[in-house]
């Protein structure tokens, strides 16, 4: 009886370790390469909604507010063709276009709220003394008493006065006045003039003195705007729009009322991290179009732009002006937790100013330029000129590819590899892409470093021996491929090594910045960590570098007493070490990097946006490399090729070896899909679906972009060639030629 | 003074928020929400945005507070609640006020035959027109007197069936929806949710007293498939969306982490639910979660997200609409292409076609999607394909059908080996019996022999060797250890060792198919933390009550005792896990009644243990057991405590410091 049972027992555990052979033996499944793409052309709604742009109006305009009665004239350029005109009792001013006649004011006249008035409209809202005195204001100082926000603007207070004094710096011509503001206590200087670039207004920092007297009242000094009405139109009396740089660029064209509210964002994102996941204002520039190709301007805060936010107010409650403005910043207040819960806290406000120029500039945009091609035009112009931007000189669009080489998992004891692309891999797949007629090619390689991507903190200075050494390296770039290595220096996980708490920012309560399980860690202190890590890895034969995450946070280091303006520069001369250097989401102080990576697509999509359009790609265009999101993320493929054609931007993909369902368990799961075999032939068809279309254009410039109908886009360059980007589901007929429905055509 | 504010304020204290920075830095959305979906494990993954925001359709209808729409050939009917009115939009933009001088309508329907049925909250009654805006009928409160007298009939949402059934969902109509026959007639409460009790609750009823009488809540809204079933969403913590069939049986529950308000259901039988919080979730018609996206505005207006979503309906296009009654806009989410690869395969699958390609072309998109991985794996189990089936599962995680194929395979390989294998077991049965035979009379296992002699003169293996003899004589393996010292500390410990060993080779090596441990969570200090500081707990605490209640027992011998007691459990275990890559789902009770075994075995052991150990009758054991377990208990309760304390004793004496030194320098 008892053999009989070990017998089974014996027989069972034999089974078992059969079955498990068989079990093992069987190989890993293989997904076949099936490529098919179907089209999901947008809805009419979508079209005509905020992700597109729109139909221009192009009816003569002109703003009846504005005029030059009662300003005397106190300069004028030949170069730039404007004359300044002054009102010396409220220092507000007039800026004559002469090219087109128009004029600019700073303001604008009260007096349409008169009865007797030709531009008496009964329906406009009346407007009480405070808000008049308030238009009239050139400028408006924000201070605090205690932590209380006030707002104090020149005309308020009785008490309140300025001096005028011309200005004449060489092509500078202008005014100069001292501003003292009786409630805040504060003074300032500004300046007003026009030279051969355009309009400028400066309040420098050496000019603001705040009354040391205060500080018993604690009041002190928060923020300044200059001009706040400057380019003001009534309601929708005037056609145009604002262009903001959110994201890819959106429009905000001026309606009667909307009832929108103000928006308001900071530029280059928020100082610290905000959980809105909106796309930031990418550039320190906006605009203001009065007559679409009539008139306009760029505005560029060329001073103090890290501390300030642009405001644009539409018309609506309680005035029926739209009025943009950019807001500086000099303090915030601040809750400091005592305790780690956050039960106990007291409101400061910040103790020392920050200390900074303040600049805007205005270039003046007429005709065929008036619009916001034009404007992308002037600031790419305004970007050569400080030598940020190079031509773009391959022959044929490039494609950019991700590379993800090695990640790591949780193992029994510590972590290990999960190894994804080999350099022989990565190798191979620049040959067969090559095969397919792809030369131009950019790699940044993720996760190159020992131990693979993810908690490995800044520190690069070793290449994880499994990818297959440095000699294979080498041979990647005989393939016309330009290697870029990723690398992080903003963030780093908490648990990785290579850092210590004194490298991570704080917040002004001082609180150690984190973003869930990462710390935000201070460039100034990790440039360091880079040009070491540089002088090592190029003796390895690795010459350019790739930055995560600097193109797009500039969170403030308190501890580190650098303003905002000062982390600008440090990530700049991030670039100078590298020979190559790339980046992604960047902002535009980083427009000098050699490829610009996930350049956005979209705007913030606020309902206060009319229209998406692509500023941001088209101050780029035809210099550096820009690169589209990944491609292997598009879930309307069809629609975001367009989109690419039409912003002019280069097909990027996120390619690896081995299937991404390796990654599950590792840091990179996001990573849902990226086997270069699933991807090839897509990659292939994609990219040559652009380049198509891009390649004759690549180093023309663009002169205008129409849109013909609602997805109907016509993009003209200088060569002769226009594009026409059809995203609706009806094929459109443009002069002789029929353009598919969801489909392009280059016209000759 | 800065430095010490710096370490100590800067240090302890975080931004916490929201938002998880993946290795790969990668933008995956073109919408103002991410978008996620099931992957393996039941774990949730993002995907490719599956329904892109497609602009507002409402505009220039100058909606206000609208409640409730309804889709029908691609014809939006909105119950235009502030606006007294029903508007009918088409997707051109034309629009047409169908019904006016209503009162508060907040529910609409539309049948077959385009009658439209409204449910007029303010009037409490329901309303049926026809497709041009006739009034046709118009139904009260029901008098049936099974209705009852108390029943509130304050209707606020309608739908119909089949033979023009109405449900009536109404305010504070607890017993369920109100369904009426075409006449108008009450037909009965449809739709029950049941009560929830809390414990306290049950333990009331136990003694029967009559606390509060809790009443089911009311379903909130509720929509009917082509077939008649009819779904519900109820305020309710979990399984808020039920489905019922005709019978009003449950056939379908979906627990939602937000309050789904709507619930609509798309040609082939997907469910989409909208919650308050303004997330979207597809499921499929089985109720497994495909997509989950969307959101609430943060005060921006932003196109995509909404402030009061209401309502949910899908067009002939699979696309979406939410009605929002805060901004009294119709937003359009289209669906991608994407979603459309997806939806085609369920279509397929619900007609019975099995593509595996289709579903292929989704795994690229996306190579951690959990249901094309199930479907790729039904498809090739169809397919008679069984060893591919077995990977798909896998990575499916669904353990039926892994089991399924492996029994497949199971067999397939018994009937071409079982019979070598049987042979081969007969031969080596035969030949130890022959060995053993010839060894009576030659010897032969005399070196063998000798072997073992000489390996169990070695103190420590003679002590291990002892954990076999529990097996047999445990009261004589108990009374050695006490009286003989024939184990010590060191064999001890490492029976501990192999304890905490054995259960880590458990947890990794359990075949998929029984192993349910989450080895990403899984962390292996933990597990020998909780298993150690177990240990430590159990003899610190029996060697405290026993010399309390005049136990004999010394540290030392409980010590030895609970170790050697594990015996069955450590020796159990491997063929156990062996066994788990042999076995399938129809075989589990195998492997849960071995387990089981070996965890009662020695559980009893060591009690038998502390009688023996202790020398106690029966009476003392219980005593010793009970107070074991309480001391156990409260040494845990006091430990927790202790560092609770701690903690606040540290925060308290930080936050004094860092107040002092922020009021000082302010």
């Amino acid at each position: 009886m008892h053999r009989v049972k070990r017998l089974l027992l014996t027989s069972l555990l034999l089974l078992g370790i059969g079955l498990t052979l068989v079990q093992l033996s069987g190989k890993t499944h293989v997904i076949k390469d099936v490529v098919s793409t179907s089209n999901v052309a947008p809805s009419k709604a979508a079209l005509k909604s905020n992700r597109y742009t729109q139909k221009e109006d192009l009816a003569p305009t002109s703003n009846p507010l504005v005029t030059l009665n009662g300003y005397e004239k106190i300069a004028s350029n030949d170069v730039s063709k404007l004359s300044l005109y002054v009102n010396i009792n409220d220092l507000s001013f007039r800026v004559l276009n002469e090219e087109t006649g128009y004029v600019f004011g700073s303001n604008v006249e009260l007096d349409y709220l008169d009865e007797t008035n030709l531009n008496y409209d009964p329906s406009d809202q009346p407007l009480n003394q405070t808000w008049r005195n308030r238009v009239k204001s050139p400028v408006s100082v924000l201070y605090y008493t205690g932590a209380n926000l006030q707002e104090e603007y020149l005309f308020q207070n009785p008490g309140s006065s300025f001096t005028y004094l011309p200005l004449n710096e060489g092509d500078k011509k202008g005014f100069e006045a001292n501003l003292s503001f009786a409630l805040s206590k504060v003074n300032l200087t500004l300046r007003v003039y026009i030279d051969d670039q355009g309009l400028s207004v400066e309040i420098p920092n050496d000019g603001i003195k705040e009354d040391p007297s205060t500080l018993d009242t604690r009041r002190q000094l928060a923020g300044v705007t200059p001009y706040p009405f400057f380019g003001s139109t009534k309601r929708d009396t005037t056609t145009g729009y604002v262009l903001v740089p959110d994201g890819v660029g959106a429009l905000m064209r001026f309606e009667d009322r909307p009832m929108t509210g103000t928006y308001s964002k900071r530029f280059f994102g928020n100082e610290s991290f905000s959980s809105l996941s909106e796309e930031s204002l990418f550039m320190n520039v906006y605009g203001m179009v009065h007559g679409v190709n009539q008139n306009g301007f760029l505005a560029i805060v060329e001073k103090g732009s890290a501390q300030a936010s642009f405001v644009y107010t539409p018309s609506g409650e309680p005035i029926d002006l739209n009025y943009a403005n950019v807001s500086f910043e000099y303090r915030i207040a601040y809750t400091q937790y005592l305790n780690q819960s956050g039960t106990s806290s007291v409101r400061l406000v910040q103790e020392r100013r920050n200390e900074y120029d303040i600049k805007i500039s205005y270039r003046f945009l007429s005709n065929e330029y008036a619009n916001y091609v034009g404007m992308a035009k002037s600031y790419q112009e305004e970007l050569i000129l400080e030598g940020a931007l190079t031509p773009y000189d391959k022959p044929e669009v490039s494609l950019h590819l991700d590379v993800l080489m090695a990640e790591n998992k949780k193992a029994l004891f510590g972590r290990k590899l999960v190894l994804m692309t080999t350099f022989n891999q990565t190798k191979q797949m620049v040959e067969a892409l090559n095969d397919e007629g792809i030369n131009t090619l950019d790699l940044t390689l993720h996760g190159f470093q020992k131990g693979g991507l993810s908690y490995q903190g800044p520190d690069y200075d070793q290449i994880e021996k499994k990818l297959g050494g440095t000699k294979v390296l080498k041979t990647l770039t005989d393939f016309g491929a330009n290697v870029y290595f990723q690398t992080n220096y903003v963030t780093a996980n908490k648990e990785a090594k290579g850092y210590s708490m004194k490298h991570v920012s704080q917040s002004i309560g001082q609180q150690l910045i984190s973003i869930n399980d990462d710390y935000v860690l201070s460039i100034k202190d990790t440039i360091g960590m880079y040009e070491s890590d540089y002088q090592t890895l190029s003796k390895q034969g690795i010459k350019n570098v790739s930055f995560d995450y600097l193109g797009n946070v500039l969170y403030r280091d308190y501890s580190n007493k650098g303003s905002r303006e000062d982390l600008i520069d440090v990530a700049k001369s991030f670039l100078d070490v590298a020979a190559q250097s790339a980046v992604s989401n960047a902002f535009s102080y980083l427009f000098s990097a050699d490829i610009i990576k996930d350049a956005p697509m979209y705007s913030s999509q606020q309902l206060r946006f009319s229209d998406t359009v692509p500023f941001y790609a088209y101050v780029l265009q035809g210099h550096q490399q820009t690169y589209a999101r990944s491609a292997n993320f598009f879930s309307n493929t069809q629609n975001e090729l367009l989109r690419m054609v039409d912003y002019h931007l280069f097909p990027s993909f996120f390619v690896t070896n081995e299937s991404s369902y390796l990654l599950l368990d590792t840091n990179s799961s996001n990573l849902f899909t990226s086997r270069f075999s699933d991807w090839k032939e897509e990659i292939v068809r994609q990219y040559h679906y652009v380049n198509e279309a891009l390649s004759p254009v690549r180093q023309a410039s663009i002169l205008s972009r129409e849109v013909l109908d609602d997805g109907v886009v016509l993009v003209s360059y200088s060569n002769g060639i226009k594009i026409l980007i059809n995203y609706t589901g009806k094929d459109y007929t443009y002069q002789t030629q029929i353009v598919s429905a969801t489909d392009y055509e280059v016209i000759l | 003074m800065k430095k010490l504010v710096i370490i100590l304020i800067g240090v302890f204290t975080l931004l916490l928020v929201n938002v998880q920075l993946s290795a790969v830095n990668v933008n995956q959305t073109s919408a103002p929400y991410e978008t996620f979906t099931t992957g393996p494990n039941g774990r949730r993954i993002t995907t490719q945005t599956a329904y892109e925001p497609a602009g507002i359709v409402s505009l220039g209808l100058g909606l206000s507070s609208p409640e409730d729409l309804y889709i029908k050939d691609d014809v939006i009917y909105i119950a235009d609640t502030g606006n007294k009115r029903i508007v009918k939009l088409d997707l051109n933009g034309n629009f047409e006020v169908l019904i006016s001088n209503l009162n508060q309508p907040t529910g609409i329907h539309v049948d077959e035959f385009n009658q439209i049925y409204v449910a007029d909250k303010g009037n409490q009654m329901v309303y049926k027109y026809d497709q041009t805006g006739l009034l046709l009928d118009s139904f009260g409160r029901p008098t049936e007197p099974i209705f009852g007298q108390n029943s509130p009939y304050v209707p606020t949402k309608i739908v119909t069936g089949p033979r023009g059934i109405m449900y009536v969902a109404g305010e504070g109509s607890t017993s369920g929806l109100i369904q009426l026959n075409y006449a108008g007639d009450f037909l009965g409460f449809f739709g029950t949710n049941e009560t929830t009790k809390t414990w306290y609750q049950q333990l009331a009823e136990w003694f029967s007293l009559d606390l509060a009488k809790t009443v089911p809540t009311s379903p909130l809204n509720l929509a009917i498939d082509e077939k008649g079933s009819v779904f519900t969403t109820t305020l309710a913590t979990s399984s808020q969306v039920k489905k019922f069939n005709i019978a009003s049986n449950v056939v379908l529950t979906l627990s939602n982490q937000s309050q789904p308000v709507a619930v609509t259901i798309n040609a082939f039988n997907n469910i989409y639910t909208l919650s308050d919080e303004g997330i979207i979730t597809e499921y499929d018609a089985y109720g497994n979660l495909i997509f989950e996206f969307g959101g609430l505005d943060q005060g921006n207006r932003v196109l995509g997200l909404f402030v009061n979503p209401t309502d949910i309906d899908i067009d002939s296009q699979n696309n979406l609409y939410v009605l929002d009654k805060a901004t009294n806009q119709i937003q359009m989410l289209q669906r991608a292409e994407f979603t459309m690869m997806v939806h085609q395969g369920l279509e397929d699958f619900n007609n019975g076609i099995y593509s595996i390609e289709q579903w292929e072309e989704v795994l690229r998109m996306n190579s951690m999607f959990a249901l094309a991985n199930s479907a790729i794996a039904r498809a090739r189990f169809r397919n008679l394909e069984y060893n591919e089936a077995l990977d798909y599962y896998r990575i499916a995680a669904d353990r039926q059908g892994y089991s399924d194929s492996f029994w497949q395979i199971r067999y397939e390989w018994m009937q071409n080996y079982l019979g070598i294998v049987l042979i081969l077991l007969i031969s080596l049965f035969v030949l130890l019996k022959a060995l053993k035979f010839i060894d009576k009379k030659y010897h032969i296992y005399d070196p063998l022999r000798g072997y073992r002699k000489r390996l169990l003169e070695v103190r420590l293996i003679r002590e291990l060797s002892l954990i076999f003899k529990m097996f047999r004589h445990p009261v004589d393996t108990f009374y050695e250890i006490k009286r003989n010292n024939k184990a010590s500390y060191l064999s001890s410990t490492i029976l501990f060792g192999l304890f905490i060993a054995i259960n880590v080779t458990s947890v990794y090596q359990t075949a998929f198919v029984f192993n349910y441990t989450n080895l990403e969570a899984y962390s292996l200090i933990r597990e020998f933390a909780i298993l150690a500081s177990l240990i430590v707990l159990f003899v610190f605490s029996n060697y405290l009550i026993s010399t309390l209640s005049s136990g004999e027992g010394f540290f030392k011998d409980i010590y030895r005792g609970t170790a050697y007691s594990l015996a069955p459990y450590i020796i159990l275990t491997l063929p156990v896990i062996i066994l788990s890559h042999g076995l399938t789902l129809n075989e589990v009770f195998i492997y849960s009644a071995l387990n089981q075994i070996k965890f009662y075995w020695s559980l009893g052991l060591i009690i038998l243990m502390m009688k023996e150990i202790h020398n106690y009758n029966i009476k003392a054991l219980l005593k010793n057991i009970f107070l074991t377990l309480f001391v156990m208990v409260m040494i845990v309760v006091i430990v927790f405590l202790v560092y609770l304390l701690a903690n606040q004793l540290y925060e308290y004496v930080v936050g004094i410091i860092r107040e002092v030194i922020v009021r000082a320098s302010s």
